[in-house]
């Protein structure tokens, strides 16, 4: 046999693989039998909010569910008990005047980021955009604002622009509700007995709360600032049930640790250098580093950390750090 | 070849690129990473003195600076070590067989510490000195009277909360905290005689003295004064709840006015003044009473530990700092940082 090998055929051959690869990796990938890889690819897809179309092609809703919960059926998907109650007695603050902060970089296989450990939990409150419902802002421009030396993004917001699109708002509105010096910032009026399954919450004596509470509840304990995000991580120093359906993206996080240091997370994601972190990923940190009660905060493009005034992560937007409509910061 | 055959081929080495890929992002790259590396972020330590580094263990009690900032030193294990701050060297003070030091206390003008100790299993603290140049450590013995020197503990829990030290009289006075908010106060006069204090309050906080005065001063949370032993109380008008906050080397007393646990204006004057003569300073906004420093020399810091920067009363000048604040001597900030000694000079 003769081979024809010139220019021409390589150039072929190619175009060949690029097409054929194209093609068919969708079908391998949701149909095949590469189960972590899907289940990792329509999360990510799922939770991104401008991508999820790559998943939503090519597989019913009830797929993308099953996968999601590991191909175990929807009703038999593991729910973190939605019951069970914080014991904030356990956490004890002390270092009330230590006005230390120390920096970890974090590493992994397919992800990097930063730790921060503030010693002194009282000086740990949230923050919000100056321009609430109209525009959200930057992370570093909330930390200037308060002055703060560390800060990192918060929770949920909604993304709508004046013309009612999506995506490509400014994060003017917190998702759920926002408490700031115990006073309930947004929305105007809200149910106040309902309980809501993750809050992240700070109490007047510098304790993080997390889990499920209502309003009522969160103001029974002494709550002093609280945004909407989840799902929590750790809870009384024991691992939660989370659902790993979320894929790998940048993430932020806070815990506490029974001594009361507060931990400040952020891996970086959608990068070269870090694909990203998944939420049990983050759990298994928080674990590492100590941590007796944990959340999961908003992730992707929020993800931002700022210190020593700069922000030190690398936020994986185009045009960097996005705005959002609440901060974590430090005083 | 046959263009067909040539496809299968192609095709079959795409599936196996594809497949190669996807193998290896499901089985390695995106299994869940158990495995995170926490690599701590090293400030840069800046000294304003020398390169000499002076490090010290983690977890220590009692850490505290000589007055002129040659010596710092810390009980740890059962034992008192004292660093050379020119040298970074360290070493065990010796002390008398079968002693546990439980506290000790720098004078305010010279290198030398009472400590107070308790021996073996005896229910009694005692007392020593120890002079760094000496470098030995001598009982506090009473060779007048030839008596024993000690404070009987009532309960092992406790505690010398404080001694203060009168360099001119050379009167000590000992404030044992026992269970509760109890306490129990002992004088120490220059011949080493030993004697039980009783003060009117139940209830009482920091204690000071002055080197000129054989007297201890003290916040009475009881009645809500500074009281002073065999002297009436200072009664100050304003003030519903004072703070002792210090006394310096010229004998100034430093109450503060505290509202709200934090101190918002701080009075001060000398002890046979009359409290509406005294002096007032009200800080940038209320401090803890921690955070009000006087220095020797009688200059008044506030330490705002969050911004980590320390400002000067009269000068307004401000000097940065990192770390725990320790102490203000020889114009110089000491604080430690990661368990590391840093000297930061005081603006000027």
């Amino acid at each position: 046999m003769k081979y024809k090998i010139n220019i021409k055929m390589i150039a072929l051959f190619m175009i060949f693989q690029i097409v054929f690869i194209g093609i068919t990796s969708p079908f391998i990938v949701y149909y095949g039998p590469y189960n972590t890889l899907k289940r990792m690819v329509v999360g990510t897809a799922m939770h991104s909010y401008t991508h999820q179309y790559l998943a939503t092609i090519f597989l019913s809703k009830d797929r993308i569910q099953q996968i999601l919960n590991g191909n175990a059926s929807v009703e038999t998907v593991a729910k973190p008990d939605a019951n069970s109650e914080q014991n904030l007695q356990d956490v004890s603050v002390k270092n009330t005047h230590d006005g230390t902060i120390e920096m970890y970089n974090i590493g992994g296989r397919k992800s990097k980021g930063y730790m921060l450990v503030v010693k002194d939990p009282t000086r740990v409150a949230v923050g919000y955009t100056s321009k609430l419902g109209v525009e959200g802002e930057r992370t570093s421009d909330m930390a200037k604002k308060h002055n703060a030396v560390a800060a990192i993004n918060g929770g949920a917001f909604n993304d709508q622009s004046d013309d009612g699109k999506t995506w490509c708002g400014t994060g003017a509105f917190p998702g759920g509700f926002l408490i700031v010096d115990n006073k309930l910032v947004y929305p105007e009026k809200v149910n106040e007995s309902e309980r809501i399954p993750d809050i992240m919450g700070i109490t007047k004596d510098g304790k993080l709360m997390v889990g499920s509470n209502s309003i009522d509840e969160l103001k029974k304990k002494n709550v002093r600032d609280a945004i909407v995000f989840g799902p929590t991580l750790i809870m009384n120093g024991k691992l939660q049930n989370v659902n790993d359906d979320q894929g790998i993206t940048a993430r932020t996080a806070i815990g506490q640790r029974q001594t009361g240091e507060i931990l400040l997370l952020v891996m970086d994601g959608r990068q070269a250098s870090s694909a990203g972190a998944s939420i049990l990923e983050i759990q298994k940190i928080m674990k590492d580093q100590g941590a007796y009660n944990a959340i999961n905060l908003d992730g992707g493009s929020s993800t931002t950390m700022y210190y020593q005034g700069e922000v030190v992560n690398n936020p994986c937007n185009a045009l960097g750090e996005r705005t959002i409509a609440t901060c974590i910061y430090v005083k | 070849m046959k263009v067909s055959k040539r496809i299968i081929i192609w095709i079959a080495i795409a599936l196996v690129i594809e497949n190669s890929l996807f193998l290896f992002l499901d089985k390695y790259y995106l299994k869940t990473d158990t495995n995170f590396k926490a690599t701590k972020v090293e400030k840069e330590v800046k000294n304003d003195k020398k390169s000499i580094e002076v490090k010290f263990p983690k977890d220590v009690d009692n850490l505290t600076v000589s007055f002129n900032g040659k010596y710092v030193s810390y009980i740890k294990d059962n034992n008192i070590y004292v660093a050379t701050v020119d040298t970074g060297e360290t070493k065990k003070i010796p002390l008398q067989e079968g002693s546990s030091p439980m506290f000790y206390k720098w004078l305010s003008d010279i290198n030398r510490m009472i400590i107070a100790e308790r021996y073996d299993k005896e229910k009694k603290i005692r007392f020593s000195y120890y002079d760094v140049k000496i470098n030995e450590s001598v009982n506090v013995n009473d060779y007048l009277n030839n008596e024993e020197v000690y404070i009987p503990l009532k309960s092992t829990s406790d505690k010398i909360e404080d001694i203060t030290i009168s360099t001119k009289t050379q009167v000590m006075y000992v404030k044992v905290a026992q269970k509760g908010n109890a306490a129990a106060f002992y004088r120490i006069d220059r011949m080493s005689r030993l004697e039980p204090l009783k003060l009117t309050s139940k209830i009482v906080g920091n204690i000071a003295s002055t080197n000129h005065d054989d007297k201890l001063i003290f916040e009475d949370s009881t009645y809500h004064r500074i009281g002073i032993s065999d002297m009436p109380a200072l009664k100050f008008k304003d003030i519903k709840e004072p703070v002792l906050i210090s006394v310096d080397d010229n004998d100034t007393i430093y109450i503060g006015q505290s509202e709200k646990g934090k101190v918002t204006k701080v009075y001060y004057g000398k002890l046979r003044e009359k409290p509406s003569d005294w002096k007032t300073y009200i800080p940038d906004e209320p401090l803890y009473k921690e955070d009000i420093i006087v220095s020797s020399d009688g200059k008044i810091f506030a330490d705002n530990s969050l911004k980590g920067n320390i400002k000067e009363e009269s000068s307004g000048n401000v000097t940065n700092y990192e770390g725990r604040f320790l102490r203000i001597c020889s114009d110089s900030i000491y604080s430690i940082l990661e368990d590391k000694l840093l000297i930061t000079g005081l603006k000027k």
